[in-house]
């Protein structure tokens, strides 16, 4: 069977249609499309529908099927060019791949590869021992490289050696703790509900009325349950190197456990939650990738406010963000004090958890968003991070 | 196959205009899809993009009924689905004793007692339906999980009768406006379509299409503004309905060029700014660059 695709400008060949569109899902999956196999039957039979078509035809088509979310409708146009086109990939189409938040994981991957290539100083620097043999003026140059960001791999055995296992079992246990604290607060709402164990007089009453006193059909009601979305932002500048590899690690052991998403940021953001149910050495690419080209300072303000307004994160009263960071940030005050009115505006409740001691070492944006801030946690060591989440609800 | 595919979706995308919802190829494309895969469409964008609007646009030109399930917290299989009527259960057992009759689980337990919801409607409606599930990010996760039998198989499992297929596969639209994530399971289940806000050219096109007795010039500017204006930082960006008012508004002030009357024109600004936060941030330095 072949099926043959062509436009004015450009054709494909389709020899084999279904290896190709299997491919084309499997390119897809690598790009954080879920495309499944029955997308890629349905796929085929709208070739077979269709016929010979052109190729913005197959490309408005395939869309709807394919697609899932905003962020998968975005990156779709220049995913299918690049997939099928890739001669007369459209440059502006690739602007859109890879330099917003809509990159994938490999190009930004490819893209710091690429960087390290090209220059020695952004070389992906892992653990410490690379730094032995160059001079000062060559670590400055890959610690810049890094725009800050921690050089330490979290995955590593840097942690390992810093918890050991009791402590991650540790761990595991207070995420199971706070979920359980967490899902269990009832809200003063009632909903309907067979399994419920309080009469609802109201509505029994009403059935009585409704059926002249002769029958009767009880109600029943419990407490409302609302499922939170939390939202974890770990700062992974360079002024928080020495912790920003433990609260990746806590991440880890909380994304098991709680609806989580978790995004690291300095100057730019990445979404790390798929890579989060599995050790992956590819959080480090992540964050490298994120961090390589850039340089200087953390920019808490606009990372939060792209993530939280400008992607697919909804903000809602059931958000609670959770953000990692010892505040020190190049952006504006004032800005960092917009967003978070912002962020409270929808509902959500903030909770700042930072390594420094005291409220006194808070920098200046924090104090101007004190206010705003439900609770204050200092998290700079274990027992720290275990007494904060205890007190938390 | 392919001429036939093209013919209807040249019908949805003429028939859609003819009802007044002007919309471009990949819509177009995606309606198509739906209506010939019998798969339900998900809506995504932002509040007054033009969801909801498709769906009645839809109903009209494929001149099937609308059936619209508006979805809210709390939301449950009796009222979304069907309901037994209790009363009438009752009656009828009444008039049964009183007539010395028996009467039996199957009679008290039939569709005459039964009180028929937006989607057992959908899907017993003869000629097929267009099922409007409206905002289904506002229902529950439960509800949601219910959905996917109805949505999957066009089937609702009532215990006491069993399953009710549909007669007509009903063309279902969803509409979300982004309030909570859906659930992968539902998302797989639909063709997805993103709404944007469109651009200038189509969004004065539409303005055109919905306020004929509009000056073009004034069209052209008003939807140049809004377009401006949506760049801005705001917490309610204005959707076309927005538009549509205001350029309603302002031919009801007289207005006939938005360089006409700056105070007039600020007055009337109040169908697009609906927060006090948004009125805040689009300072009067911002407004009088956007008028110019």
């Amino acid at each position: 069977m072949s099926a043959k695709t062509s436009s004015k400008n450009y054709s494909i060949d389709l020899p084999y249609p279904l290896e190709r569109i299997a491919e084309f899902c499997s390119f897809l999956r690598e790009n954080e499309i879920e495309a499944t196999t029955h997308d890629a039957e349905l796929m085929m039979e709208l070739l077979l529908l269709v016929g010979v078509v052109s190729g913005p035809v197959v490309e408005q088509l395939w869309r709807p099927v394919a697609c899932r979310s905003l962020k998968d409708w975005r990156a779709w146009p220049a995913l299918f060019n690049s997939f099928w086109f890739p001669g007369q990939f459209d440059r502006s189409d690739a602007v859109v791949v890879q330099s917003d938040r809509n990159r994938t994981i490999d190009e930004l991957a490819e893209q710091s590869r690429a960087l390290a290539e090209s220059s020695s100083a952004a070389a992906q620097v892992i653990g410490d021992d690379v730094f032995t043999s160059d001079t000062d003026e060559q670590k400055e140059q890959k610690k810049k490289s890094l725009g800050g960001a921690s050089s330490l791999d979290p995955s590593g055995k840097k942690i390992q050696s810093t918890w050991n296992p009791t402590d991650l079992g540790r761990l595991e246990r207070l995420a199971i703790e706070v979920r359980a604290r967490l899902f269990n607060s009832p809200t003063r709402r009632w909903e309907a509900s067979y399994r419920g164990r309080s009469l609802d007089l109201r509505k029994t009453i009403q059935s009585v009325m409704r059926f002249a006193g002769d029958g009767i059909l009880p109600g029943w009601r419990r407490r409302r349950r609302k499922v939170p979305q939390i939202l974890m932002v770990l700062d992974v500048s360079r002024s928080m190197e020495s912790y920003a590899e433990s609260y990746i690690r806590l991440a880890r052991a909380f994304s098991r456990w709680l609806p989580l998403r978790v995004f690291l940021f300095h100057v730019k953001h990445a979404e790390v939650t798929p890579f989060l149910s599995r050790d992956n050495p590819r959080i480090q690419e992540k964050i490298d990738s994120v961090t390589a080209g850039f340089q200087g300072g953390t920019k808490i303000a606009s990372s939060l406010k792209t993530i939280c307004f400008d992607g697919d994160v909804s903000l809602s009263q059931r958000t609670k963000v959770w953000i990692f960071s010892d505040g020190y940030d190049t952006d504006d005050s004032d800005e960092l004090l917009d967003v978070l009115k912002r962020v409270r505006g929808r509902g959500a409740t903030i909770d700042w958890f930072y390594p420094n001691k005291t409220v006194a070492d808070m920098s200046q944006g924090l104090r101007l968003v004190r206010p705003l801030v439900k609770g204050w946690h200092t998290v700079g060591n274990l027992g720290e991070i275990e007494e904060s989440f205890g007190s938390l609800n | 196959m392919r001429e036939e595919f093209q013919t209807s979706l040249q019908m949805i995308q003429s028939g859609l205009l003819h009802n007044q919802y002007l919309c471009d190829e990949q819509l177009a494309s995606s309606v198509n899809l739906a209506v010939k895969l019998g798969r339900p469409l998900l809506l995504e964008g932002d509040a007054g993009v033009g969801k909801t609007t498709l769906a009645q646009a839809l109903a009209l030109t494929v001149n099937r009924p609308l059936i619209r399930l508006q979805c809210f917290e709390g939301l449950d299989h009796h009222d979304a689905v069907y309901e037994w009527n209790y009363g009438r259960q009752l009656t009828e057992i009444r008039f049964a004793e009183a007539a010395s009759k028996r009467i039996g689980a199957e009679t008290i337990y039939s569709e005459d007692f039964l009180i028929k919801k937006p989607i057992l409607k959908a899907l017993q409606e003869p000629d097929g339906a267009v099922l409007l599930i409206d905002e289904v990010d506002r229902s529950d996760e439960a509800f949601e999980a219910y959905l996917l039998e109805a949505l999957s198989d066009y089937q609702v499992s009532i215990p006491e009768i069993g399953p009710v297929r549909s007669q007509v596969d009903p063309i279902v639209i969803l509409t979300s406006n982004g309030t909570r994530d859906l659930s992968d399971a539902i998302r797989r289940r639909c063709l997805y379509h993103y709404l944007e806000y469109p651009d200038v050219s189509r969004e004065a096109a539409i303005l055109q299409v919905k306020v004929p007795d509009a000056e073009s010039q004034l069209i052209s500017q008003v939807a140049t503004f809004v377009s401006t204006l949506r760049n801005e930082d705001l917490e309610k960006k204005p959707g076309i309905a927005e538009t549509i008012d205001w350029l309603r508004a302002l031919i009801f002030s007289g207005i006939e060029s938005l360089s006409d009357n700056t105070e007039l024109i600020k007055g009337t600004l109040s169908c697009l700014i609906k927060t006090s936060r948004d009125r805040a941030n689009v300072s009067e330095n911002i407004l009088e660059k956007l008028l110019d």
